[in-house]
């Protein structure tokens, strides 16, 4: 039985059953990631010892009850973890041990959960591939010479190949959708708000969410269960209880009216997806959803909108590594070249980039002409979000316009690798749950993803909707 | 395209420092980047120029109580230098 290729939903099934136990699975999982992980470089740090202790401490209590008993978990290296490194890919990390939990890392751990990793992605989580993590680069599961996508590439390529069940990703402008649409999983973004960002190291901090990649929409919506809901760390969490995102699981789509946006033909496509694209507006039709064609925000728009805010934020955020209270410093004889050469040193290129920008359009003179008008923007999609899903349950785009792109090929093309983010920062810039699932393959055997995105606080519409293109697509062959 | 002054004036503001090669890259991505993101000029947001970003919730408040406060020795741990539980930097006054 190669219990590292179950799903959670089997895991817990099996240890209802008292077939297995949290230690064989927690090895299956160890065993995975040292055949495989040499070769993809998922992880940053494999914890072998602590995960096996804790399997077997749970070993000693009853699986009832706990959500997430025994379920081993992969987390995204810029979430703490605590006395465990946490270094966002980044050297100016390099060594920092975290001196407590993320609030998402306490509430798998009081659901049963085993962390038993952390995983690599875009340093500071900035990035469409991975490949600007300071330590190794990770690599596409399905074809080695492929990105995984990013910024939590690591997260995607080790559910990809059953490593693990599930890794938590961070998503500020598509980085939990994009890999997971480029490595053939699902990766749910949820309402800003949703899930706590306390101990999720900062990248922009009106975007961020922290969220599940999975290989079925069913574990996605249980793990999100786990992780959801209010928190005294973070005053931005959504005081209402969210309810089980469970419930909408097996209800079909008939009577939903899905949006379409109209223009989708203005960006380049790839054909196959397009395909795919259309055989599921037909397929959902005949499963009785209603589907229409809408106008959707300016999506060149928001993509400008959101390098503005979130490298806006980001300068002021990353304004904390300074050489004074984390890991690295340079050596300096004053204070000021200390700041200037641990930040020049300690960040990679792409870092630099956005800080730069982002300082550059808070500067002033330039303010009102960048910030004051992404505020604006921002506000107009906001509200004509509003408007769409005052009539709409759900819209289907595609996640990316196509599949993975081979490693090195955009690195030195900053603008080339933001436009992979074309479909999916519209839903962060509004604050709305998003998802993407796998919705077949490239003749080439690249996988592709179709993403959903619903109103406001609506999950389990969200989820809904996506278990019925799990259904048409038959990803989740079980 | 951004001058040489501008993007040392931009380092300076970022506490950033880069080395000429590095810095004759970025003028050229840099200046890309903003000409792409100055797209946003010409989107109409008529009826939208003072309002600040929506929020269909308020943020919620705790109580002004301590807690969930962090040990000094293990903040202190992670710090590149301390001295008698304090952070330890480079001098801040110039000597002279």
């Amino acid at each position: 039985m190669e219990l590292n290729n179950k799903s959670i939903s089997e895991l817990k099934k099996l240890y209802g059953q008292n077939s297995v136990k949290p230690s064989e699975v927690v090895q299956s999982c160890l065993d995975a990631i040292s055949n495989k992980d040499n070769e993809i470089g998922a992880f940053l740090e494999v914890m072998p010892e602590d995960a096996l202790r804790r399997a077997r401490e749970l070993e000693k209590e009853s699986s009832e009850e706990r959500a997430l008993f025994g379920i081993p978990i992969a987390v995204k290296d810029n979430i703490c973890t605590i006395d465990r490194h946490t270094t966002c890919a980044s050297k100016i990390l390099k060594g920092y041990k975290p001196p407590y939990n993320a609030t998402v890392v306490e509430r798998l751990l009081d659901a049963g959960a085993i962390i038993i990793g952390k995983t690599n992605m875009d340093e500071f989580a900035m990035g469409s591939s991975t490949e600007n993590s300071a330590y190794q680069i990770t690599r596409n599961p399905w074809n080695m010479e492929f990105a995984p996508g990013g910024s939590s590439g690591g997260s995607a390529a080790a559910v990809a190949a059953y490593m693990v069940p599930v890794a938590l990703g961070s998503d500020t402008g598509g980085s939990i959708r994009q890999p997971a649409s480029l490595c053939g999983v699902v990766g749910l973004k949820g309402t800003y708000g949703r899930v706590s960002r306390y101990g999720l190291v900062a990248f922009a901090s009106s975007l961020d969410q922290i969220g599940p990649i999975t290989r079925t929409v069913e574990d996605s919506a249980i793990v999100m269960n786990v992780i959801s809901g209010r928190d005294t760390f973070d005053a931005t969490t959504i005081p209402d209880k969210p309810g089980d995102l469970t419930v909408g699981l097996g209800r079909g789509v008939e009577r939903l009216k899905i949006a379409v946006p109209g223009d989708l033909e203005r960006w380049d496509i790839d054909e196959e997806l397009k395909g795919i694209l259309k055989d599921t507006v037909a397929k959902l039709k005949e499963a009785g959803a209603n589907i229409e064609p809408v106008k959707f925000p300016d999506m060149e728009a928001s993509i400008a909108c959101y390098y503005v805010i979130a490298n806006a934020e980001a300068s002021s955020n990353l304004a904390r590594y300074d050489g004074v209270k984390y890991a690295f410093r340079a050596e300096a004889e004053s204070i000021g070249e200390m700041y200037e050469r641990t930040r020049g040193e300690g960040f990679g290129d792409e870092v630099k980039r956005r800080i730069l920008l982002g300082t550059y359009v808070l500067s002033a003179g330039y303010y009102d002409a960048y910030y004051n008008k992404a505020q604006q923007v921002r506000a107009m999609i906001c509200s004509e979000f509003e408007t769409i899903f005052s009539t709409y349950d759900l819209v289907m785009l595609p996640t990316v316009p196509g599949p993975s792109f081979r490693l090195g090929e955009r690195i030195d093309n900053p603008i080339e690798m933001y436009l992979s983010d074309i479909f999916t920062t519209s839903a962060n810039i509004a604050g709305i749950p998003a998802l993407s699932v796998p919705a077949g393959f490239t003749r080439k055997g690249l996988p592709l993803g179709i993403q959903l995105m619903a109103g406001y606080t609506q999950e389990a519409k969200l989820l809904q909707g996506a278990e019925m293109l799990e259904k048409i697509y038959n990803f989740n062959k079980g | 395209m951004l001058s040489d002054d501008e993007i040392k004036h931009i380092e300076k503001l970022a506490r950033i420092r880069l080395d000429n090669d590095a810095r004759e890259k970025f003028k050229g991505q840099l200046s890309d980047i903003i000409e792409f993101v100055r797209t946003l000029q010409k989107v109409d947001t008529t009826g939208f120029e003072s309002e600040a970003r929506k929020r269909s919730f308020k943020p919620f408040l705790r109580e002004g109580r301590a807690g969930g406060e962090l040990e000094r020795d293990k903040v202190l741990e992670q710090a590149p230098d301390t001295k008698n539980g304090f952070f330890k930097v480079p001098p801040v006054i110039d000597k002279d």
